[in-house]
C-alpha cells in the first residue's frame, strides 16, 4: 500500500543509492501489473537533478506464486543502455534487501506513452496506429541484428552453441510443462515429439530473445513507439523465437483476424523485420518456432492452471488465463500437425 | 487439471464484491455482471454432459488400443479405465474433470506408442477425437484483445 511511511522509505533508499540529495517523491501510483510484481509509478525531484524525474518500481510480491526474474532482467536493460535504437527502459537499480522498502525491486526508468493494444484501433489513432506497428517490428528486427556475445553480460548469460538453441528451449518448456503436471496432454506430448524429430535450421549466429514480444508490451503514442517492456523472459537464442509470438493468434485482434497489432499481414511484417535485421526469414525455421510458441502458451498458461487448481493462488486472472486458453493452443498445434 | 468453473466463480465473485465494496460508484456495473455470472453458475451443469461424452469416447479409444501397447502402457490405461465415474454422485464438474485427466494421461501413453508402431488407423482415430476436443473446449475463448 502507498502511505506516507511507504514514501518516505522510498525517498530515504532511492536518494542513497542513486545519489540524489533531498531526494522527494511528488507522486506514487500503483498501476496494474502482473502476478509477480506491482507496480509503482513515481515522480521525484532531488537538488542535484535538474527538473522531474520519473521512475517505475517494479516490486516483487513477497507472496507469489511465480517468481521474477529481476536479476535476469536488470542485467539485459543494463546491457541494452548502449543501445537505444531498442527503446528499452534504462535500468536505475536492484534491491536486494527487501528490509529497506518492504520489497525487493527493479528501478527502471518512466517512459512515456501508453501500452494498452485495443488504443491501437480508435479513430484518435487511425493515422499513426498502422506507423507504430511497423515501428514495432523494425525495433524487433533491430534487437535481432545485435549480436549478442558482443552484449555486456554477466557470466550467467553466456551465450550458447547455436545449434543448440531449439533444443534448449524445447528442453526449457517441456520441463515448464512437466512442473505444472501438463506433460502428459496427447496433443502436447505429440507436438513435442514431433518438434525433437525435426529440428529448425541452425541460426547463423545467437541474439537476444525478448521472450514475450507482442501488443501490450511495447509504450506508444501518436509519435511511434516510445518504449519496450518486460524483459523479464529475455535470453539467447533465435530471433525467429520473438516474431513467431508476436504472430501468435492469441495476440489479434478479434476483429483483424490474421494481422499483427491489427494492421500487418505477417508478410508485411517480415519484410519490415528483414530490412532491420539483416536476416532473411527461413519458412521451415518458422514454423518449427511458431509450434514452439504454441507449446511455450500451452506451458505459461498451463502454470496459471496449477496454480489455480492446486490452490496456491485464488487470483481469478490465474483462473481466467487459463480456462480454455490451454486448450485454445493445443487446437493451433492440432492443426499444424495434422 | 482444468479449473472447477465453480471454484472460478467464487473467485472472481469474491473479487468483485470487493471491488464493489471500495468503489461504491460501480455497484450497478458490477452488479449486473454478477447477475451475469450467476446465470453462468447454473449453466455449469451442461458441461458435465459433454465432459462425459468426451470421457466414454476416450474409454472406447483406450479399449480398442489395449491389446496393442505394451505391458507398462496397458497397465496405465487399465488404472485409467477403472477409475470411472461409478454414478451420479461422481458427476460433479472437479471429479469429471480429474476422470478426464487421468484418461488424457493414459491415451497420450496410448497414442505415443501407436505412433511408433506405425498404427495409422488408431492413431488416426485418437487424432479426430483430440481435434475436435481442443476446437471445442478451445471456443471457449477469442483472441485477448476483443476489439
Amino acid at each position: 500500500m502507498i502511505d506516507a511511511a511507504y514514501v518516505s522509505r522510498v525517498e530515504a533508499r532511492l536518494g542513497e543509492v542513486l545519489g540524489l540529495e533531498d531526494f522527494r517523491v511528488t507522486s506514487a501510483r500503483s498501476v496494474s501489473s502482473g502476478l509477480s510484481r506491482s507496480v509503482v509509478l513515481l515522480s521525484a525531484t532531488a537538488r542535484n537533478l535538474a527538473g522531474e524525474c520519473r521512475y517505475a518500481m517494479l516490486n516483487e510480491q513477497q507472496d507469489s506464486p511465480v517468481a521474477p526474474n529481476s536479476e535476469g532482467e536488470f542485467a539485459i536493460l543494463r546491457a541494452l543502455m548502449d543501445h537505444p535504437q531498442i527503446k528499452a527502459p534504462a535500468a536505475c537499480w536492484i534491491e536486494r534487501d527487501a528490509s529497506a522498502t518492504g520489497n525487493r525491486f527493479l528501478l527502471i526508468d518512466q517512459l512515456p506513452g501508453i501500452a494498452h493494444p485495443p488504443e491501437l484501433l480508435k479513430p484518435s489513432y487511425r493515422d499513426h496506429a498502422p506507423g507504430i506497428v511497423r515501428e514495432s517490428f523494425a525495433i524487433l528486427g533491430r534487437l535481432a541484428a545485435i549480436d549478442y556475445a558482443s552484449l555486456s553480460l554477466p557470466a550467467s548469460h553466456a551465450t550458447p552453441e547455436p545449434g543448440r538453441i531449439w533444443e534448449i528451449e524445447l528442453d526449457r518448456w517441456e520441463q515448464a510443462l512437466r512442473d505444472s503436471n501438463a506433460a502428459a496432454r496427447p496433443v502436447t506430448a505429440a507436438a513435442i515429439r514431433h518438434l525433437r524429430r525435426s529440428p529448425p535450421p541452425v541460426p547463423d549466429r545467437v541474439t537476444l530473445v525478448h521472450g514475450d514480444y507482442r501488443v501490450g508490451n511495447f509504450l506508444f503514442d501518436t509519435s511511434g513507439v516510445t518504449g519496450v517492456l518486460d524483459w523479464e523472459m529475455a535470453h539467447p537464442g533465435n530471433p525467429l523465437e520473438d516474431l513467431a509470438w508476436y504472430f501468435l493468434p492469441h495476440w489479434e485482434f478479434a476483429a483483424r483476424p490474421g494481422l499483427a497489432g491489427g494492421y500487418l499481414s505477417h508478410e508485411q511484417a517480415i519484410a519490415v523485420w528483414e530490412e532491420c535485421s539483416g536476416i532473411t526469414v527461413n519458412p521451415a525455421a518458422l514454423r518449427w518456432w511458431t509450434m514452439l510458441c504454441h507449446l511455450k502458451a500451452v506451458a505459461t498458461w498451463a502454470a496459471m492452471r496449477h496454480i489455480f487448481t492446486r490452490g496456491i493462488s485464488d487470483d481469478p486472472r490465474t483462473a481466467m488465463v487459463s480456462y480454455g486458453h490451454v486448450e485454445r493452443q493445443e487446437s493451433h498445434l492440432a492443426r499444424m500437425l495434422a | 487439471m482444468t479449473p472447477d468453473p465453480s471454484a472460478i466463480l467464487v473467485s472472481v465473485t469474491r473479487t468483485l464484491s470487493q471491488f464493489m465494496a471500495d468503489h461504491p460508484e460501480t455497484a450497478p456495473e458490477i452488479g449486473i455482471v454478477m447477475s451475469t455470472l450467476s446465470m453462468l453458475a447454473a449453466d455449469v451443469d451442461s458441461h458435465v454432459a459433454q465432459r462425459l461424452q468426451w470421457g466414454q469416447e476416450i474409454e472406447r479409444l483406450l479399449r480398442l488400443a489395449r491389446e496393442k501397447l505394451s505391458p507398462s502402457a496397458r497397465d496405465i490405461v487399465d488404472r485409467a479405465l477403472e477409475a470411472c465415474p461409478a454414478g451420479p454422485a461422481d458427476y460433479a464438474t472437479p471429479m469429471i474433470e480429474a476422470w478426464l485427466d487421468r484418461l488424457m494421461n493414459a491415451l497420450t501413453v496410448t497414442h505415443a506408442e501407436l505412433e511408433t508402431a506405425g498404427d495409422r488407423q488408431l492413431v488416426g482415430e485418437i487424432w479426430t477425437f483430440l481435434t475436435d476436443y481442443v476446437t471445442t473446449r478451445g471456443r471457449l475463448v477469442r483472441p485477448l484483445w476483443r476489439v
